[in-house]
């Protein structure tokens, strides 16, 4: 097996442990006990690893490993991508209100909603231009 | 839409799977377009005709209770 074939075999299961040490290191940074700091290591490269080896067993692995099995799971995860984005950007509208209304600092929940509408808007003129 | 896919499959003693494997997609996929639960894209309905000798027009129509 090739570099190129290796890392597209693995490549969930990279990211999942890239981004698991990226979450260990900031707890470990804020003074989190290292035990916590492994399991959310574990967690995170565990999802990854558990997509990766279980996604030959079943399409809906496959689909939320980022690897749907042909069109109607690349449509369901298109639309299960636009599902998630608007329920992010209603989290990140009520989070801003309510931080807001009770008195706290609701700049993370718009820099959040903010960019959700940005890239909505250059989503749609990107694939307005590319047809 | 309706379609005739289930009964042009039938007719030539094909399981859903068989049919999935012979346009590369999954057996689910098969089921959902006979069911009317999943439109093909125009390429995989373009398949589906050329496989069974007919024009996608004549496999895919509009239902007939529709205005």
């Amino acid at each position: 097996m090739n570099l190129s074939a290796f890392v597209g075999r693995w490549s969930f299961v990279l990211f999942g442990v890239g981004l698991g040490v990226v979450f260990a290191v900031a707890d470990l940074a804020q003074g989190v006990p290292p035990i916590n700091a492994l399991i959310a290591f574990a967690v995170v490269a565990g999802y990854g690893l558990a997509l990766t080896l279980l996604r030959s067993r079943s399409e809906t692995v496959s689909a939320l490993a980022g690897r749907p099995v042909d069109e109607r799971w690349q449509d369901a995860s298109l639309r299960a991508v636009a599902a998630s984005g608007l329920v992010g950007a209603i989290v990140a509208l009520v989070g801003f209100v309510t931080a807001e209304a009770t008195g706290h600092d609701g700049t993370e929940f718009a820099i959040v909603a903010g960019a959700v509408g940005l890239a909505y808007i250059i989503s749609v003129v990107w694939f307005r231009v590319r047809g | 839409m309706q379609n005739d896919v289930r009964k042009l499959r039938e007719d030539r003693a094909l399981s859903q799977g068989d049919l999935a494997q012979l346009l590369g997609v999954s057996r689910q996929t098969v089921n959902a377009i006979e069911t009317g639960k999943y439109l093909p894209s125009l390429p995989l309905a373009l398949s589906i005709g050329r496989f069974f000798g007919k024009p996608v027009e004549a496999i895919f129509r509009e239902r007939e209770d529709v205005p």
